[in-house]
């Protein structure tokens, strides 16, 4: 069973009495623990086919299989429902909650699960250790640096244990240096977690961290090169 | 998700406290003008409230306690045969005109009351007695009247009608709905101030015996004596209420007052709620993007609004209650039932939740995939 199964997804936007092909016969499968880079240029379609892997846009056509569930035929609660518990979403401006705090924004997919408070926040404690910001637990995000904020994102992905972590552009908005600490951190924390990643990147730099990476041209998706082995570090 | 909603609220101090001031503004505005509608349409009632009859009788049409039309006073003897009536007497509520030592004269209320029982007699005395009323020319007026009346003395003389008038004691606070003091006296000397005939009066009040069925000794009276009309204490209270209420438009001008008032306060709610919302529909996109679901969105925006209704309505009664501490006076009496101020609450809550619908509305069409973009 594949991770991810996207066989030949269209997807196209309409204005007006335009029609933008977008998305034309993608075909795109990821294996279960695989970290795959997806890349390309701006307008290639990258984010469209992110957003259509996270459920949070619907094919116009084709088929989507997330763990063997047929993505298709799940009603628009049932795809909130898959999201909170098997997606993890990384953003590129990270999408923290200003008024709460960086603990509190951790805990925020365990408490649209219904986990209580005090286990909600036991759990986030956790995984702001793992991401080196125990200290910073009582922070909002106001006060913390960009690439504090990714890690307390990269922390909210994680904490529900998701069987596929889905990442926009994690280093756009982040220096060159805590662009690589934060995917450092991010890749060893999917790996010890067994999680399946799909990473849209423009940053090459990063590549090294991709089991796979690939190419978005033309609205479809191909394979472009094996990642030197330095990007298991 | 109320945990949630406390947080990002009480995190945007300035929208929560414009929020909050609209509720505030709100709960004060519904209860101080409730309260100086009630203070001052229960004075409408006044001599019923605290007449310590049972059941007031007077005339087929009688409307309003302090408007009767005069009744034989003989017919007290078929209701004093009724089963279950303890006392019957004679009651005198009349126009009159007291003559004032500067020359000048005030129109007043009279009210003459049986020598033997004092029923419907003057209350919350501050100087003198009840009984008092029954000394040679003794009447008793309210001393928040003096003004009117030329500052009376206990013991200083007035003539009302042309017969002298003796105040014996003063009371505080028994004011009318009509700008006439009430003048407590008995009811020989009423008739006389008011001019009246002794074969006549005003009202008979009834005291019951204990346990007594107050309707069926009201229905065997009207049979009785069918050219009377018989109410309970709190049937002809609420009927001198409505006199005013339905004659006057009193209860349209403060009720407009105060609806002006709860929308002017609400609009500001909705506003600031909105405002709130729209600052932050990034982050309800992020928050369905994750897997929020609808009813989670609707708890976060509900919890808002009721969090506001709360918070404002605590701080609201309290300023309320300080208001009323500071401004109640017997003359402008400001009176909060808890009724009332229960009722405001619940009524800010409402519209609360129905501001918050607004926003949620926005939020409905927020499209997670924006969080990709």
């Amino acid at each position: 069973m594949h991770a991810i199964a996207a066989i030949d997804i269209h997807k196209s936007y309409r204005r007006g009495a335009t029609v933008t092909p977008v998305l034309t016969g993608v075909d795109f499968r990821v294996e279960p623990g695989e970290s795959v880079f997806l890349v390309g240029p701006s307008g290639s379609g990258k984010s469209t086919l992110l957003s259509i892997l996270g459920c949070l846009l619907t094919a116009d056509s084709g088929r989507l299989e997330i763990f063997g569930q047929d993505v298709n035929r799940l009603t628009a609660r049932s795809r909130s429902e898959l999201r909170l518990r098997k997606i993890g979403f990384v953003f590129q401006r990270f999408n923290l909650i200003q008024g709460l705090t960086a603990i509190d924004n951790v805990a925020v997919p365990l408490r649209l699960c219904g986990w209580s408070a005090g286990r909600a926040w036991r759990r986030a404690a956790e995984l702001l250790d793992a991401v080196g910001l125990a200290d910073q637990a009582r922070a909002r995000p106001g006060c913390m640096s960009a690439g504090q904020c990714q890690r307390v994102a990269i922390a909210r992905s994680l904490v529900l244990q998701p069987e596929l972590i889905l990442a926009d552009e994690p280093t756009a908005s982040l220096d060159a240096d805590s662009g690589q600490e934060v995917m450092a951190l991010f890749r060893s924390l999917i790996r010890q977690q067994g999680v399946t990643a799909v990473v849209v990147t423009h940053d090459p730099r990063i590549f090294v961290y991709a089991d796979r990476v690939c190419e978005m041209a033309d609205g479809q998706v191909r394979s472009r090169e094996q990642p030197s082995e330095s990007g298991g570090r | 998700m109320v945990e949630f909603a406390i947080k990002t609220l009480v995190a945007d101090r300035g929208k929560m406290f414009t929020a909050l001031v609209g509720v505030v503004f709100s709960i004060v505005l519904v209860n101080i003008q409730g309260g100086l509608f009630f203070g001052l349409i229960q004075k409408a009632s006044m001599l019923v409230d605290h007449g310590r009859a049972d059941i007031w009788v007077g005339h087929k049409k009688i409307h309003n306690v302090d408007f009767p039309r005069d009744i034989p006073r003989r017919w007290v003897h078929r209701i004093r045969t009724i089963p279950g009536v303890a006392h019957a007497e004679p009651y005198v509520v009349g126009v009159s005109q007291m003559t004032l030592p500067s020359g000048g004269f005030e129109p007043v209320f009279v009210v003459g009351v049986d020598e033997s029982t004092l029923m419907g007699n003057a209350w919350n005395l501050t100087q003198g007695r009840p009984e008092d009323v029954r000394k040679t020319d003794g009447v008793i007026v309210d001393e928040l009247e003096d003004g009117k009346l030329d500052q009376p003395a206990v013991g200083d003389l007035r003539e009302i009608n042309g017969v002298r008038a003796r105040v014996v004691a003063k009371s505080r606070g028994v004011m009318g709905f009509l700008v006439n003091p009430y003048v407590f006296t008995t009811y020989s000397r009423a008739v006389a101030y008011t001019g009246k005939s002794p074969a006549y009066c005003s009202y008979f009040l009834v005291r019951l015996q204990p346990g007594v069925d107050e309707q069926a000794v009201c229905r065997a009276i009207r049979s009785r004596v069918p050219q009377v009309e018989a109410y309970t204490r709190d049937e002809y209270s609420r009927i001198s209420v409505n006199y005013w209420m339905t004659r006057t438009g009193l209860g349209i001008s403060f009720g407009a007052a105060t609806l002006l008032g709860l929308a002017v306060g609400m609009i500001v709610v909705a506003q600031t709620l909105y405002a709130l919302v729209l600052d932050r529909l990034g982050e309800f996109a992020t928050l369905k993007a994750i897997g929020a679901k609808e009813h989670q969105i609707v708890t976060i925006v509900l919890a808002h609004a009721i969090l506001m209704a709360l918070a404002g309505s605590v701080i609201g009664l309290g300023i309320v209650a300080l208001a009323q501490r500071l401004f109640s006076s017997p003359r402008a009496p400001i009176s909060i039932s808890a009724e009332l101020a229960f009722g405001s609450c619940i009524l800010v809550a409402v519209i609360c939740v129905i501001s918050a619908m607004l926003p949620y509305s926005r939020i409905r069409k927020v499209d997670p995939v924006m969080v990709m973009r």
